[in-house]
């Protein structure tokens, strides 16, 4: 009989104040998905994971337990981020690179900030494995930061995933202050007119994944399912006889997996592996990683203005990070604010798509670096 | 140099050797996206539709 009671009453005798600021932590997740709309499709199930990972001696977490066994099997095999990668792929029109391809150009400026936060990763005392998969959080990219994270720095996954999405939510708050700090009105008030481009044959439409697949594929065969899975959602969006794939890629496939991922993410998120200051320097260094993303775009595209005729906003290099379709949004928003008579958002929009791609570029580079690296 | 820790000389090599790689990377698809506007102008398939 005291015994049994003694089994009840487990649970409340192990509590911590630790699961207490995780419940608190997890239910500003939920909140700030269902209040503030801040990517509630993921941040919703982080929160309601975090909430089920802190219950004391949880069933939910550990040997069998299923946020576990959802960590274990879709994401430490990097099997959730590839699945979103096919959606995320059937849901990207490329007509717009194809059409004006200098906006790569634009794209990979905004990706220097990996680069820079892996360096100031190193500086704070982060071993190179752990700071790669840090410096990602620049591509304001979330699949591609688990992706990474799972292949180096496993043991800071949870941090690493909830800045990535934390950030991306953030984009209209961070990017604005960046922006305005480093133009000055008469640039934030270039115009840009729209030419379009040619039409995109479909044919050009089908080979461009295709090529990208090889070229990828043969400079970091490692990240191989990376690019490959998003080339797919790519081509069955293009090819036009797998419509209902297509379809499925970009809803069910997309939601389905997100919610798994998230309840997976949560479920790692124990006061043990998460109340740590390796996880305040990472959530650190991910708002610096948004910023020297941002900055890296609106550098370079005032250096291109120097040697450019026909005149670029710099603004729309900030919009070449990943954050999709906010960066391009924001970036509009605030050419509108400038002058009422500036729509941006065509520019800012074909160079945000860029930036999709170009962030999957940087992970691919940042791999098969750090893998030569580490020698494995 | 020698009193820089290891792990922050493999992070300039990664940046060192990244930039570079990965600016090719992207001047090869822009390079491919204007090739394949060449080889696969919009006419020629409004043309094969048609059959």
């Amino acid at each position: 009989m005291s015994a049994t009671l003694t089994n009840l009453v487990a649970g409340i005798s192990a509590l911590s104040w630790q699961h207490l600021v995780m419940w608190l932590i997890g239910s500003t997740l939920i909140y700030l998905g269902v209040k503030k709309n801040y990517e509630p499709l993921l941040l919703i199930p982080i929160g309601f994971g975090t909430l089920m990972a802190n219950i004391p001696l949880s069933g939910a977490i550990g040997e069998g337990g299923p946020l576990t066994t959802l960590l274990q099997v879709g994401v430490l095999t990097e099997l959730f981020p590839i699945l979103i990668f096919v959606g995320v792929g059937a849901m990207c029109d490329f007509g717009p690179l194809l059409r004006n391809p200098e906006v790569m150009l634009l794209g990979a400026s905004a990706q220097i900030g990996i680069f820079g936060t892996i360096i100031a990763s190193t500086l704070l005392g982060f071993p190179i494995a752990q700071a790669a998969a840090i410096g990602i959080l620049g591509t304001a990219d979330g699949p591609t930061t688990i992706y990474v994270a799972s292949l180096f720095a496993p043991e800071i996954l949870a941090p690493l995933a909830l800045a990535a999405y934390s950030y991306m939510a953030l984009t209209p708050l961070i990017m604005p202050p960046i922006i305005r700090a480093l133009t000055t009105s008469a640039e934030r008030r270039i115009r840009m007119v729209y030419q379009g481009g040619p039409e995109i044959s479909r044919s050009a439409r089908l080979v461009f994944p295709l090529c990208v697949i090889a070229v990828a594929g043969l400079i970091a065969p490692v990240a191989a399912p990376l690019v490959g899975f998003l080339m797919l959602g790519n081509f069955l969006r293009e090819c036009g006889v797998t419509d209902r794939l297509s379809q499925s890629a970009q809803n069910e496939l997309i939601n389905v997996v997100t919610l798994l991922l998230g309840l997976a993410i949560g479920g790692s998120m124990t006061a043990e592996n998460f109340l740590t200051w390796e996880s305040l320097g990472v959530m650190a260094l991910g708002l610096a990683a948004m910023i020297f993303a941002t900055a890296g775009g609106i550098i370079i595209a005032k250096l291109l203005n120097a040697v450019r005729s026909q005149k670029i906003n710099p603004m729309v290099g900030a919009a070449g990070i990943s954050a999709f379709p906010m960066a391009g949004r924001v970036v509009a928003k605030m050419a509108f604010a400038e002058d009422k008579q500036n729509y941006l958002l065509m520019h800012a929009m074909a160079v945000n798509i860029s930036g999709q791609l170009c962030s999957i570029v940087a992970g691919v580079v940042v791999i098969a670096i750090t893998k030569a690296i580490l020698g494995s | 140099m020698a009193l820089m820790p290891e792990a922050v000389g493999k992070a300039l090599t990664i940046a060192a050797v990244g930039l570079p790689v990965m600016f090719s990377v992207i001047g090869l698809f822009m390079l491919l996206a204007k090739v394949l506007l060449v080889l696969f102008p919009h006419e020629a398939d409004a043309a094969t539709k048609d059959h």
